[in-house]
Formats: structure tokens, C-alpha cells, sequence
């Protein structure tokens, strides 16, 4: 179970005076449960999540799992996967060896790394895909490629900041119930950032508002 | 904003700084002490028009000495602004439009960098010279006026513009582009209010290196341009060699940093800001299909050709009426012994300006102030340099560890400055996603970085190399006969009268030229780049 | 899989590294050689044929190391500088000019060898020992005068015409010791004011000044084919160089020496021992080397400098190159006291 206790972070821009963006934040997230975080831009919300990835350090507070305190644990450490907006693919790489990219860092071989990408991608339905380049496929595909990504890794956490905010709105419905079936299968607990509240209660078991730093609850 | 996870550590800066601090910060600061302790000739300020020459405003009360550095601005600022105006149109043209020998023309540009200053003063001279095609052809002679120091200046950077340019401009991102045009936007417009903001970064960045070389440069523009117009790095440079006016010189010294080293500053400063990561939808490159554009590839030909190339074919061209016994010099054992020194200096002094560069530019990502430390090898005055070093290590004068380390240290801004460049486009969202992956720091750049980064490094490299395959400063630098390079070759053979001599000057500096080419083809190896890996063929 | 393009370039590299490394360690392994070494420090225009200096080597024992240091100012003044530390045993190319500066700096030892004890026809002031010497006078184009039928001018007067001084090019005393030499030649004749006033009125006839010699000569000079002045400075063995080094075979230079009243200036060279050099017995054999009659011989064809020593044949080449019967000088302690003085007046008077 993820904790976090007390999370405090400001904004200190080149120019201006800092801003309080998270103010003595808490949250709890019980194993295999999908919670979904709503807030408009600037709130905050891509700031926790990359707090809770590991790639940002909180002012003050601490975020534990499972009671262990992992506030300055590396990221590469953490096992939380994260996905992004933009897909955040790697463009060097062909679909496959983005979808392989996790594994090889988890100390597996090339050959075998690659056979169990190809196997992850034809179960998402992307097996003809799996040579190609990622700016040969769409907006929806992309998104699916960075979910099998992320998935295959087997992590404990599943982040996932505005994953659909870039696909139009029919691909975001039919995605989101594929996201969906697929997360509760393999039952990990994931954080869903998300400014449509439409789509947040569709994932989400309980929802949170992101806003002036606070945390409240809202279902 | 970039947390401390995905923030390179600063201890990067400790290599590159480390050299800057042995090979020029020390070396000139040693310098200047000997200076101010007045202990190097009896007679050593000799004090002109009753100013005492060692009072930091001397300069600016000796009119003669105010003049070359308000010169020295004013050439420096009207050649960055000829080689904007020429160089974002053909840089425009060679990103937008895939013609057949694109390529070529992109590492040709590079040549007058690498040509030795005497040489291309008789190729310039060759086409605009009293006696040269233009001269014939019934117009006057441009000879010791400004406007062939300011062609020289063009000539040797506009490849600096061009190359810049394009890369920006291959950057920009073509949905922006299309949106504009939906919205009502004619080409012209276009570009005017998305593609010129986009690339103005790495315009800046350009225009600073141009700034600094033709303010603190004094080689070919001394030559073309005539005693009048020189630049004030020939007053220091009078002053440190043949007079031995430390004090005098370091005063001068100061100014010239003072006033490079602010726009530098300036640079470093407006970079950060304006940087924009990697799009993923480039412009593609298409052949010019109309007339209109047919004829804009043309036009932009002619201006390279006119300005960068042209003055080149006519050393080739001389060259090759030499004779066939003037190219029997690339066969005697002075000259392979010399192109065996130019290969083994330049190949490690490349080595060692790419692992500094590198790091610099990783280190200074989020600074600056380190960004515009990059630049200090270009304003400070390589005389100083090498006159420093000679007091600070004597027991390593004329030793090849610090003769590479001339070299390395002149070379090292390119690679710096384009690397940087790289890094402001990667997306940060790829090395949060590799972390996040389980990739540790040093994995995420070897898997992730290092492949997005290398087109940039290349670039970097291939002007790196040309740097130091060229003169630049080098005949500053103690040496030994058994390490001539090709550069000094060309200048021992240009040091004794005979026809002979000029012709074997001539042909080394062809295969000097055929070298640098080979050299930027092997940096530049045709192949995918890739982020936009869809543009596999040259 | 498509890392093809980066494994090539760490491929690439790899190999660029050892070959480079490689590279730098047969320098090393060649350097550290188990020979004594004797650190020559010369100029740029040094030249004895490689043979003999390997003969030397051989006799003497020594491994010769050699640091071209530019043109003879700043290789002075780089041996100034570094005179806590010397970089260098002995050193040849101070000449007559220079040789007050190198005195005042204290930098030279006197030499005991065989060379420097016997007379020569040229003087150094001690402790230099005298090696070669060479006359800077004016060149013409042959070709240029004689397709234009405009006489020579014979005198400074016919030089400082405007007619006459827009025709020369001369090098900056500033950054040319071959242009110091004239302007002290200049000043020889004419005396202090008057050379500077014939100055100021080259300067309005149009004179040119270039950088250094080799800018003069093959940028300026239009014998070179680039530039249109068909008078420059250079040395009265310049026209013997062309005939040697022409690339077809002519039995006259294309160019002439002119041997103009004021315009004359006689240099000579020599060589000295560094003080706090060391290999100091080795050096003395150096010197003796420099004035043995095969280097003396040999230096006429590759230095284009006459030599010093007595007795030794002239080159063949050499008879286009006669010796001016006249040259102008001021006096070694003038030279001494106000060199420097009369070069910024120089600047003053002509460019700025």
C-alpha cells in the first residue's frame, strides 16, 4: 500500500517568488485499487505523481510503501511505472524494444526480452506492429504501446498522468475501457491523473480534488 | 521543471573545468602576474602621449587603440548581421528541400574553416583582387577596403550560420506550421511568427561564435582587410609576441574578454530560456516541384558559391595548373610525415574536445553561467594562451601532450555548444520514462540520451575537427620540424620565395581540403538520424 | 535491430582511440630516447639539410632537438620570458637587430669553442658568435616594369613620389623583423627626422604595409601572381631563390634586388649559448658545427643566407644574388637605446 504522509513542494520559477503548489499533503492507496485525481492544470497533480515516481523530492513529508519510507528511494528502484501525455516513447527504438526496454533493465537477455514483448504486444492486439517505428503509429496505438510497456515490467504501481488528454474523444472511451480490463487483470494499484471527471469516475474507486495544494476527497 | 532525479550531476563540470583552469585560466593569469610585477624588461612600459599604459583605461584614452576595439565591435556586429541575412534563407532552403547533392554541399560549407589564412587570402584575392576575375571583368578592386574584410569575415562563417540554422529549422514542428496556414497565415507569415521564434535559440547561439570570431580573429581580415582595419587581437597580439608589453597587453586583454565575455553572458542567459524540446513531427524534406522553388535552391547555391566556395576553387584551380611536378610534393617524406602529425594531433585532440564537450554540456544544462564558460577558450586571446603556457610549463614547451591540449582546448566550444543544443531538445518525458523503467542514471543516458544525442554530437564533432585539422593560432605554439602538421607545412614552404614553393603550398592546402572532407564524411556517415529515422537517404 | 548506427560510431571510435593512442606512443617511445639531448630553439626560416645534422648527431653523441619559435622577435621573447627556466641550450637567428635586446635581457652565455674564437668578416657583439648574414633590400617584378617601360626608382627621393610609393609593399617593423631591418636602414641614412618624414610622405603616396614578409611577398608582390605591387622588401637572395625554385628551368629570375641608397640593410646572424642551458660542451660542438664549412656551404641554398666563414665557395646559384657594395645602419647603441622607440613612432607616423 502507497502512503503519503505530509507531502509539501513548492515552485520556485527564475523569476517571480516561489508558489505553494502542494500543501501537507496525504493520501492512501490500498493495493488494487484505482484512485483518480482531479484538478485543473497547474495544480499540481504531474508534480505528485513524479514525487511519487521518484523523480522529484517533496519540500517536506514522506511517501511510504507498504510502511517502508521510500521518500529518496531512485526511481529506477521504486518499480512504479509511469505514463505520460505524450506517450513518451522511445523514438530510437522499434515498438518492440520499447516494450522490451524494462526488462532488459531488469537484467533479462536481449532474445528473451524481446520474445516476451512480442508476445505482450500480440495480446494487445498489436502483433503486426511489433518491428515497426513509433511515429508510424497512431496517437492511440502509441499509447497502447507505452501501457504494454509499462505493464510487462510487472510494476507495483501504475502512474498514469493524463494518458488519453492527446486522443480524441471516441478513441478515449474505447482506450479507457481496454486500460481498464487490463489494469484489473493484473490487479496492481494505480493513481489516475485526469481534468475529465467523466473519465475519472469511470476508473476510479475514490476520487480526489487537486486543489490550492490540498487534497479532498470527493467520492 | 526537472527534479534532482533527472538533473545531471554537477561533478560532470569537474573535468572540463579542471582543463580550462590548467590549460587558460592559469597560463594567462601566470602571465599577467609577470606582467604586473614589471619584472620583464628593463624598459617595459613605454608610456605614449603621457598616459601610463598600464592604467586599465589606457584603451579607451589612446584614440588609435580606441578605435580598434570600437572597430573590432562594429566589424564583429555588421558580419553577423550579412551572415543572418544571408544565411537563414539558405539554411531555410537546405532544410526544406531534398536535392541531389544536399549532403556535399552541407560538409563542403565547412572547408573554409579548415583552409590555411594565407591561402585563402590568395584564393579571395584570386576572384576580387586587383588582379583577380572580377577586377577583369571590368569592376574595381575591392583591395584593402572593409567590405573584402567583411567578405572574408562571410566567408569563414557563414558555414557557422548555415549549419545552425538548418539544424534548427529541421526542428520545427510542422503541425505548428500547418495549424498557421489553417488559420489564415501565408507562407511568408508563417515562418515569419512560428519557424523564426522556433529557431531563434540556435540562431543566438550561432551569431555568439560568429561575434566572438570575427571580433577577437585577426587572421584573414588582416590579411584582406590591411593594417587599417584590424581587429585589436593584432594590438595584443604586436604587443605580447614583438614587444613584450605584458602589462599593456593584458589591459587590452581584459577589455576584449569584458566585452566578449558580456555576450557571451547573454547568450547563455537567452538559450536557457528559449529552448524548446524535440517536436516529433518534423517539416519532411520534399523536391522542389515548382519553378519558384527550383530557383530558390539555385539562388541559394550561387550565394554559397559566391561567398564560401568560390574563393576555394580558385586555390584548387590554381592548384591544379600547377603542374605535374608541383604535385609531386604529397609524395616526399616532409609531407607524409605531416599528414601523418595532422592526422595523429587532430584525431586525439577530436578525442579529447568531444569528452570535454560532452560534459560540459551535460554539466551546464541548467546553467548559464556554465554554458557561457564554454565560450572562454574563444575570448580569450590565443596569443595569451600560448605565451602563458610557455611561462606556467617550460619543461612541456613544445611537447606533444600540451600541443594537443592547444588544440583540444580551441576545439572543445563546438562540441559544447552543440551538444547543449542537442540536450534542450530532448523531450524530458523519455528519461523520466526510462527511469521509471528501472534504468539507473548512467543507463538512461546510454540507452535513451546518448542515441538522440548523436546527430547533434556529430555536428559538433565535424567543426571540432575542422578546427583543429586547420591553422587556427597554431603557429602560436612552440613546435618541433618532426611534428609539422600540414598548416605549418603550407606556411614553411609560403616563408621562402619560388615558384615552386607557392605551388607546393597550393597543392598542400588541396589535400589539406581533401583530408577535412574525408574526415567530415567519416563523423558524418550517411545513415539514419535517429529521431527521424523515416530519412534514411542523403 | 537498429542500434547499427551507434555501435558503428563506438566501433569507430574504438578504433580512432587506438590508433590515436598508439600514435602518441611511439611519440613518447621516441622521445624518451637514451641519448643526451641538446635543445636547439630557433626561428621559423632555420634551415640545415637534415644529412648533416644527422652527422652531427652521430659525431657528437647528442640527440638534437629542435623548437621552431616563430619569427626571430618572438623567438627572443619567448627566451626572455622563460629565462628562470630555460627552454633551450643554445639558439640561433638573433641577428644585429636583435641583439641589444637579447643583451639587456641578460639571456646569452659566452662560448669558449674553436668557431667563436676565430674572426670573422662579420661582427656580433659578444657573446654571439656570427654565422651567416644576409642583406633585406627592395625586390622588383621584371615583367611588370618592363611591360610598363616605368624606370626603377634609383633613389629614396624617386621612391617617396607618389607615382613611385604607391607601387611598394612593405612589412610592419611591428611584426616583421625583415621589416625593422628596412626601416633601420631607412633611419641610417637619413638620419631620425628626415627618415621619418620620407615616412610620412610613402604613407600618403600610398605605400602598403603588410604583416609580415610571406603576406608581403606572395599576396602583395605582383610576381606572385595576386597582387599589384611590383616593388616590395625582401633580401638581396631572394632573386637566386627563384631561380632555384622556379618549376621550369630559367636561366634568369623573373625577379631583380635593387640597390637603393637608404634602402639597404645588412643582417647577421649568429648563434649563443643559453645561460642556464645545459649540455654546455655539446652546445660548444653545436656552434662549432653552425660555422663548419660544409653547413656553411649548404646553408647558402637552404637558408638563402651568405656565410660568414672565410673560404667557402659560393653557390652557383648565388651569382644572382650579388652582394650590395652599400648598406645603411644606424649605430648598435642607437639601435639599443631607441628600437622600440623608433617602431612606435613608426605605427605613429605611417598607420595611424
Amino acid at each position: 500500500m502507497l502512503e503519503l504522509q505530509g507531502i509539501c513542494k513548492s515552485w520556485r520559477p527564475p523569476r517571480g517568488s516561489e508558489r505553494l503548489l502542494l500543501k501537507d499533503l496525504n493520501l492512501q492507496l490500498p493495493k488494487g485499487q484505482t484512485v483518480a485525481l482531479l484538478g485543473p492544470s497547474g495544480s499540481g497533480k504531474s508534480t505528485l505523481l513524479k514525487i511519487i515516481a521518484g523523480l522529484e523530492r517533496p519540500d517536506a513529508g514522506h511517501v511510504l510503501l507498504d510502511g517502508r519510507d521510500i521518500t529518496y528511494l531512485p526511481p529506477e528502484q521504486r518499480k512504479f511505472a509511469l505514463m505520460f501525455q505524450d506517450f513518451a516513447l522511445f523514438p530510437h527504438l522499434s515498438v518492440q524494444d520499447n516494450v522490451a526496454f524494462g526488462l532488459i533493465e531488469q537484467g533479462q537477455r536481449r532474445p528473451a526480452a524481446s520474445a516476451q514483448a512480442v508476445e505482450m504486444l500480440q495480446r494487445f492486439g498489436l502483433g503486426s506492429h511489433t518491428r515497426a517505428k513509433v511515429w508510424q503509429l497512431s496517437g492511440g496505438e502509441q499509447q497502447r504501446v507505452a501501457l504494454a510497456r509499462a505493464l510487462i515490467t510487472a510494476p507495483r504501481l501504475l502512474l498514469l498522468d493524463e494518458p488519453f488528454s492527446a486522443l480524441d474523444a471516441d478513441l478515449r472511451h474505447s482506450l479507457r475501457a481496454e486500460f481498464q480490463a487490463r489494469i484489473a487483470a493484473s490487479g496492481m494499484a494505480v493513481l489516475w491523473v485526469t481534468h475529465d471527471e467523466a473519465e475519472a469516475r469511470a476508473v476510479g474507486l475514490h476520487g480526489f480534488r487537486v486543489s490550492e495544494g490540498c487534497l479532498s476527497p470527493v467520492w | 521543471m526537472t527534479g534532482p532525479a533527472l538533473r545531471s550531476p554537477r561533478w560532470l563540470a569537474l573535468a572540463p573545468l579542471s582543463f580550462l583552469l590548467l590549460v587558460l585560466v592559469a597560463p594567462v593569469l601566470r602571465l599577467m602576474v609577470e606582467a604586473w610585477s614589471g619584472a620583464v624588461l628593463p624598459s617595459a612600459a613605454h608610456a605614449d602621449d603621457g598616459l601610463d599604459a598600464l592604467s586599465l583605461w589606457h584603451p579607451w584614452g589612446d584614440p588609435y587603440v580606441r578605435w580598434r576595439l570600437l572597430w573590432s565591435a562594429l566589424q564583429a556586429a555588421l558580419t553577423c548581421g550579412l551572415v543572418l541575412l544571408l544565411g537563414v534563407p539558405v539554411a531555410w532552403v537546405l532544410a526544406r528541400f531534398d536535392f541531389a547533392g544536399r549532403r556535399w554541399v552541407l560538409r563542403a560549407l565547412m572547408l573554409p574553416f579548415v583552409v590555411p589564412t594565407l591561402v585563402a587570402a590568395m584564393g579571395v584575392l584570386a576572384l576580387w583582387g586587383p588582379q583577380g576575375l572580377w577586377a577583369q571583368a571590368g569592376g574595381r578592386s575591392f583591395e584593402d577596403t572593409p567590405f573584402l574584410l567583411l567578405y572574408g569575415n562571410v566567408f569563414f562563417n557563414l558555414c557557422v550560420l548555415v549549419r545552425s540554422a538548418t539544424d534548427a529549422l529541421e526542428q520545427v514542428s510542422a503541425s505548428r506550421v500547418a495549424a498557421a496556414r489553417t488559420l489564415g497565415a501565408t507562407p511568408w507569415r508563417a515562418f515569419w511568427r512560428i519557424e523564426w521564434p522556433a529557431i531563434l535559440p540556435w540562431l543566438m547561439s550561432a551569431l555568439c561564435l560568429v561575434f566572438l570570431y570575427c571580433f577577437a580573429g585577426f587572421g584573414l581580415a588582416l590579411v584582406l582587410g590591411g593594417q587599417a582595419y584590424a581587429t585589436v587581437e593584432v594590438e595584443i597580439y604586436t604587443l605580447v609576441a614583438y614587444e613584450l608589453q605584458l602589462g599593456a597587453a593584458g589591459v587590452l586583454a581584459l577589455w576584449t574578454i569584458g566585452i566578449t565575455g558580456v555576450f557571451a553572458l547573454l547568450y547563455a542567459a537567452l538559450e536557457r530560456r528559449l529552448a524548446t524540446p524535440l517536436r516529433a513531427d518534423r517539416i519532411p524534406r520534399r523536391a522542389p516541384e515548382r519553378a519558384a522553388e527550383w530557383l530558390a535552391v539555385a539562388g541559394a547555391m550561387a550565394v554559397l558559391v559566391l561567398f564560401c566556395l568560390a574563393p576555394i576553387a580558385a586555390i584548387v584551380l590554381r592548384a591544379a595548373l600547377a603542374g605535374a611536378s608541383a604535385w609531386a610534393v604529397l609524395w616526399e617524406p616532409d609531407t607524409l610525415q605531416a599528414l601523418g602529425n595532422t592526422l595523429r594531433f587532430s584525431g586525439v585532440a577530436l578525442l579529447l574536445a568531444t569528452a570535454l564537450g560532452l560534459l560540459h554540456a551535460l554539466a551546464a544544462r541548467h546553467s548559464a553561467a556554465l554554458r557561457a564558460l564554454a565560450f572562454l577558450p574563444l575570448v580569450v586571446s590565443p596569443v595569451l594562451v600560448a605565451f602563458g603556457l610557455l611561462l606556467l610549463y617550460p619543461t612541456w614547451t613544445a611537447s606533444v601532450p600540451l600541443l594537443v591540449a592547444a588544440y583540444a582546448l580551441l576545439a572543445y566550444p563546438f562540441v559544447a555548444k552543440s551538444v547543449a543544443s542537442g540536450l534542450d531538445g530532448l523531450p524530458a518525458n523519455l528519461l523520466a520514462a526510462a527511469r521509471s523503467l528501472g534504468a539507473s542514471p548512467w543507463r538512461a543516458f546510454w540507452r535513451v540520451s546518448w542515441p538522440l544525442l548523436l546527430p547533434a554530437l556529430r555536428r559538433g564533432m565535424a567543426f571540432a575537427a575542422a578546427t583543429a585539422v586547420g591553422e587556427f593560432a597554431v603557429t602560436l605554439f612552440l613546435s618541433r620540424p618532426e611534428w609539422a602538421t600540414l598548416s605549418t607545412l603550407i606556411y614553411q614552404h609560403l616563408g621562402r620565395p619560388g615558384a615552386a614553393h607557392l605551388d607546393a603550398a597550393l597543392v598542400l592546402a588541396c589535400a589539406l581540403m581533401a583530408l577535412a572532407l574525408a574526415v567530415f564524411l567519416l563523423i558524418e556517415w550517411p545513415g539514419a538520424d535517429m529521431r527521424h529515422p523515416e530519412e534514411s537517404h542523403a | 535491430m537498429n542500434h547499427g548506427i551507434f555501435s558503428l560510431s563506438r566501433r569507430r571510435i574504438g578504433t580512432l582511440l587506438v590508433a590515436s593512442t598508439l600514435g602518441l606512443g611511439a611519440a613518447a617511445v621516441s622521445a624518451a630516447g637514451a641519448a643526451p639531448e641538446l635543445r636547439l630553439l630557433t626561428h621559423s626560416s632555420f634551415g640545415v639539410p637534415k644529412p648533416l645534422l644527422a652527422q652531427f648527431e652521430k659525431d657528437a653523441g647528442v640527440k638534437l632537438r629542435i623548437t621552431k619559435a616563430g619569427d626571430a622577435g618572438e623567438m627572443l621573447n619567448k627566451l626572455i620570458l622563460t629565462r628562470k627556466a630555460p627552454i633551450a641550450d643554445v639558439v640561433f637567428g638573433i641577428d644585429n637587430t636583435l641583439a641589444a635586446k637579447a643583451l639587456a635581457a641578460n639571456v646569452l652565455e659566452a662560448s669558449s669553442s674553436a668557431a667563436a674564437q676565430r674572426p670573422s668578416a662579420m661582427e656580433l657583439p659578444a657573446p654571439l658568435v656570427p654565422v651567416d648574414y644576409g642583406y633585406v633590400t627592395l625586390n622588383y617584378d621584371k615583367a611588370w616594369f618592363a611591360k610598363r617601360a616605368v624606370a626603377l626608382p634609383k633613389t629614396l627621393e624617386d621612391l617617396a613620389q607618389p607615382k613611385a610609393a604607391k607601387l611598394l609593399v612593405v612589412q610592419n617593423p611591428a611584426t616583421s623583423s625583415t621589416g625593422y631591418a628596412f626601416l633601420l636602414a631607412t633611419i641610417g641614412a637619413l638620419g631620425e627626422e628626415k627618415a621619418f618624414e620620407w615616412w610620412a610622405s610613402m604613407r600618403k603616396g600610398g605605400v602598403k604595409v603588410a604583416k609580415g614578409w610571406s603576406e608581403s611577398y606572395y599576396v602583395n608582390f605582383s610576381h606572385a601572381k595576386g597582387g599589384t605591387y611590383p616593388l616590395t622588401v625582401s633580401y638581396a637572395s631572394s632573386p637566386a631563390a627563384e631561380v632555384f625554385y622556379s618549376t621550369t628551368k630559367i636561366s634568369e629570375p623573373p625577379t631583380g634586388s635593387l640597390s637603393v641608397p637608404g634602402a639597404v640593410f645588412r643582417q647577421v646572424e649568429g648563434v649563443a649559448l643559453v645561460k642556464g642551458g645545459k649540455a654546455r660542451e655539446v652546445a660548444e660542438k653545436f656552434i662549432d658545427f653552425l660555422r663548419s664549412s660544409e653547413v656553411q656551404k649548404q646553408m647558402q641554398t637552404e637558408m638563402w643566407m651568405y656565410p660568414v666563414e672565410a673560404g667557402v665557395a659560393r653557390a652557383d646559384v648565388m651569382k644572382f644574388a650579388p652582394e650590395p657594395a652599400k648598406f645603411d645602419s644606424p649605430s648598435d647603441k642607437d639601435i639599443a637605446d631607441k628600437g622600440a622607440a623608433w617602431v612606435a613612432r613608426w605605427t605613429k607616423v605611417v598607420l595611424k
